[in-house]
C-alpha cells in the first residue's frame, strides 16, 4: 500500500516543485492547462450536444433523447414514481426487511450511497447556471425533469440488481455494463449488449474524470477562493494548489485505502445536506413575504419568459439538462450503487431509487433555486455557479459562504469518491480486474482532480456535462429493451403486495409467534 | 417443555460470569442456554460504494470472528456444567436484538453482565445493560 502512495505522492511532488518554482507565472499554469484543454473540450461536447434548431433555439438531442425516455417509462410503468411513493418510502425504513439480512446492505444505506455520489456540486452550482442562463422558470422545469425522472431511475436501478455479479467471495459488481451485456444476451443481442456495454464503460471513465472529478474540484475551488477574498485570496490563481491538495487527499482515500477519512466524509455529508436544506428553508422564511412573487416569477418565466435566450424552449432546456446533470435519472451509474442491497427482489431496491431524484432534484435543486430566485440575485451581472449560490445564501445569512465552502468541499469530496468507485467499475470492465490496472486509473483520477480545478468553468461543464450525458445514449437503449422484463416484475410484485403475500418485518415476526 | 436462559455476551470477563451464573441455575434447574453475540450493526449507517460492496463478506467475517473469539470459547467453558448450549451472532443494536431474541426463542429469562468491555464506550454511549432492562419483556438478571 504504501508503495502506491510513495508514486502518488512523488508525481505530485514532482509536479509541484516545478510549479512552485515558477510562482509568477502560476496563473500561467491556469491559463496554459486551460488553453491546451478547452479545444478538445468543446470539440467533445460539440458531439455530443449537437443541436437542432427549434423555434430559433438549439435544442440538444441528447436532452431530448433522456426526456423522453422518462416520461415513456412514466407513462409505461402507469406513473410508479407516485403510485409507489409511500410503498417506497416503507422499504427504505426496513418495514419488509426479512429477519436473515440485518448486517447486510439495507435498502437505505444503498440509496444513501447513491446519493452521496449524485448530491454534488450539481445541486449547487448547476442549479446556480440555470437560473442565471434560464431565468427563473428554469426552476420548474427542473422541478418536472426531476418527477419523470423518477421512473427512468427506477428501470436502471432494478436491472441493476437483477443482473448483477455475485462473486464467489460474496462481494458483488451491477451496473450498466452488466445489465446491458447480461440482459440483452439472453434476448439474442449479445453483440449489441457487448457493444453498448464498451460503449456505455467508455463514457462512464468521461464522466468520472468529468462531472464526477473537475466539476466538483473546480467549483469547490471557486467558493474557497469566494470566501476567502476573491481575488485578494491566498488560493487566488492557485487553483493548481487546490487541486493538488484535493488529490492527495482523494488518493489517501482510494489509493492508500485509508477508508476512515471517506467515513467520516460519509457521516457527515448526510448533516451537511441537511443543514443546507435547513438554512434554506430559513432564506425562505425570511422573505416570506416575496415568496408569492418568487413563484409567480417561476411559473410566469416557465412559460413566458422575458428576455432569456432562446424564450421557452431555451428555458426548458436549462431546466431540463441541469435536472439531469444532478440526479443523472438515465445515466446509469447510481444503479452501480444501488445493485449492492440485500434483496430477493430486484424490484424493490428500483422502487426505493424513485426517491433518489426526488430529494436530489425536487428537495435539493428546488431549495438551491428558490434561494437564488427570492434573493433575486440571479440578475446580477458577473455571477456565475457557486458564487451565484453562495451570494443569494449571504443576503441573508451573511456568514453562510464559509459553511456552504465547507459543505461544497464536503460534497464535492464525496461525490469524487463515489464516482472514482463508478470509474474504476468501469475500467476494469474494459481492461480487466487487478491491482495495477485499478492503480493507474486512480492515478488517472487524481490527476484530473489538479486540471479540473485549474480550468475555466465553461470548458470543465462543457466537458463534464457531455460525458455524462453520452452514457445515457446506451443506457437508455438497454431500458428500452429490458423495459417489458421490467414491467413482468412490477406487476407481479405489485399483485402479490396488494394480495398481501409480501409480508411486513412486523407480520412475518407474528406469524413466527403464532 | 424447559426453560431457555438467554445470555448476552460481548466477550468480556463481567459476560463470562453471567453466562457461568447462568449456567449454574440452568444446571439446577434443568433449563438449557442460548448464548448470543451481537455485533453492532445500524441499517442506517452509511459506507461507501466499496464497502457496500463488500458487505456480504465483510458480514461472514464479523460472525467468523464472533463465534471463534466470542462464542465458541465461553460454550467450551460452560460444557463442563452438563448444560445443553445452543450459541447465535446476529447483527444489530445489542439491548434491541436481545429483546427480539427472548421473545422469538421463548426465553424465560435473560442474563447479562453489568458492563461490558469498554467503559469509555459505555459513558459516551449508553449501557446495553441499561436499555435492555427498560425493553425487555422477559426477566432480566445482571451479573456484576
Amino acid at each position: 500500500m504504501f508503495k502506491r502512495l510513495y508514486i502518488l505522492f512523488g508525481s505530485l511532488l514532482g509536479l509541484s516543485l516545478a510549479l512552485a518554482q515558477e510562482e509568477e507565472v502560476a496563473s500561467g499554469i491556469d491559463a496554459a492547462i486551460n488553453r491546451a484543454l478547452e479545444p478538445a473540450a468543446n470539440f467533445v461536447s460539440g458531439i455530443i450536444f449537437y443541436s437542432v434548431p427549434v423555434f430559433g433555439v438549439d435544442l440538444p438531442l441528447v436532452v431530448v433523447w433522456l426526456v423522453v425516455a422518462a416520461i415513456f417509462f412514466t407513462v409505461y410503468f402507469n406513473f410508479i414514481n407516485f403510485r409507489a411513493f409511500r410503498h417506497a418510502l416503507k422499504l427504505i425504513k426496513g418495514d419488509y426487511e426479512n429477519p436473515d439480512d440485518p448486517g447486510e446492505v439495507s435498502h437505505f444505506q444503498a440509496i444513501a450511497t447513491a446519493l452521496s455520489g449524485t448530491v454534488g456540486l450539481g445541486n449547487i452550482a448547476g442549479v446556480a447556471v440555470a437560473v442565471s442562463l434560464g431565468g427563473p422558470g428554469a426552476t420548474f422545469w427542473m422541478i418536472v425533469a426531476g418527477l419523470f425522472g423518477m421512473a427512468s431511475k427506477f428501470v436502471e436501478c432494478t436491472l441493476g440488481v437483477k443482473y448483477r455479479n455475485e462473486n464467489a467471495d460474496g462481494s458483488v459488481s451491477g451496473g450498466p455494463m452488466h445489465y446491458l451485456s447480461k440482459g440483452l444476451a439472453q434476448r439474442d443481442m449479445e453483440g449489441l449488449g457487448k457493444g453498448l456495454a464498451i460503449f456505455f464503460a467508455i463514457m462512464c471513465i468521461g464522466g468520472a474524470l468529468g462531472g464526477g472529478n473537475m466539476f466538483q474540484s473546480n467549483q469547490a475551488y471557486q467558493q474557497l477562493v469566494n470566501v476567502t477574498g476573491d481575488q485578494a485570496s491566498f488560493f487566488a490563481d492557485k487553483g493548481w494548489l487546490f487541486g493538488i491538495i484535493i488529490a492527495v487527499i482523494v488518493g489517501i482515500v482510494i489509493i492508500g485505502g485509508i477508508k476512515s477519512i471517506a467515513k467520516v466524509t460519509e457521516k457527515i455529508v448526510p448533516f451537511m445536506g441537511i443543514v443546507y436544506v435547513g438554512a434554506a428553508l430559513i432564506i425562505l422564511l425570511m422573505n416570506l413575504g416575496q415568496v408569492p412573487a418568487a413563484f409567480s416569477a417561476i411559473i410566469g418565466g416557465a412559460f413566458n419568459p422575458q428576455s432569456v435566450a432562446g424564450g421557452f424552449i431555451g428555458v426548458l432546456i436549462q431546466g431540463f439538462q441541469r435536472a439531469a446533470f444532478s440526479n443523472e435519472a438515465g445515466i446509469g451509474s447510481a444503479s452501480i450503487a444501488h445493485s449492492a442491497v440485500k434483496t430477493d427482489e430486484p424490484i424493490t431496491e428500483g422502487l426505493v431509487a424513485l426517491h433518489e431524484p426526488f430529494v436530489d432534484t425536487v428537495i435539493v435543486c428546488t431549495m438551491t433555486a428558490l434561494v437564488i430566485v427570492i434573493t433575486g440575485v440571479y440578475t446580477q451581472e458577473g455571477l456565475d455557479g457557486v458564487q451565484l449560490t453562495s451570494a443569494a445564501f449571504a443576503q441573508n445569512i451573511s456568514w453562510f459562504p464559509y459553511l456552504l465552502a465547507l459543505a461544497v468541499i464536503l460534497f464535492a469530496f464525496s461525490t469524487m469518491i463515489s464516482w472514482s468507485y463508478y470509474g474504476v467499475k468501469a475500467w476494469t470492465y474494459l481492461f480487466g480486474e487487478g491491482q495495477a490496472k485499478e492503480l493507474t486509473f486512480k492515478i488517472i483520477f487524481c490527476v484530473f482532480t489538479v486540471i479540473g480545478a485549474v480550468m475555466n468553468l465553461g470548458s470543465v461543464i462543457a466537458f463534464s456535462d457531455s460525458m455524462i450525458f453520452a452514457m445515457s445514449l446506451a443506457n437508455i437503449v438497454g431500458l428500452y429493451i429490458m423495459a417489458p422484463e421490467v414491467r413482468t416484475m412490477l406487476n407481479s410484485y405489485w399483485d402479490r403486495l396488494n394480495s398481501g403475500q409480501i409480508k411486513t418485518k412486523a407480520e412475518r415476526l407474528q406469524a413466527a409467534g403464532d | 417443555m424447559p426453560d431457555t436462559f438467554l445470555v448476552g455476551t460481548d466477550g468480556s470477563a463481567c459476560a463470562e460470569r453471567a453466562a457461568e451464573f447462568a449456567a449454574q441455575r440452568a444446571k439446577a434447574e434443568g433449563a438449557s442456554i442460548f448464548l448470543a453475540a451481537v455485533v453492532e450493526w445500524s441499517r442506517y449507517a452509511f459506507y461507501t460504494p466499496e464497502e457496500l460492496e463488500s458487505r456480504t463478506a465483510a458480514k461472514k467475517s464479523e460472525i467468523d470472528k464472533a463465534n471463534t473469539q466470542v462464542l465458541e470459547p465461553l460454550k467450551e467453558k460452560l460444557s463442563s456444567d452438563q448444560v445443553k448450549v445452543e450459541t447465535l451472532v446476529r447483527h444489530g443494536h445489542a439491548a434491541d436484538v436481545l429483546s427480539e431474541l427472548a421473545e422469538q426463542e421463548g426465553a424465560s429469562q435473560i442474563f447479562i453482565g453489568r458492563h461490558g468491555r469498554s467503559r469509555i464506550e459505555q459513558a459516551l454511549f449508553g449501557s446495553v445493560t441499561v436499555r435492555l432492562l427498560q425493553s425487555a419483556n422477559v426477566p432480566v438478571t445482571v451479573v456484576p
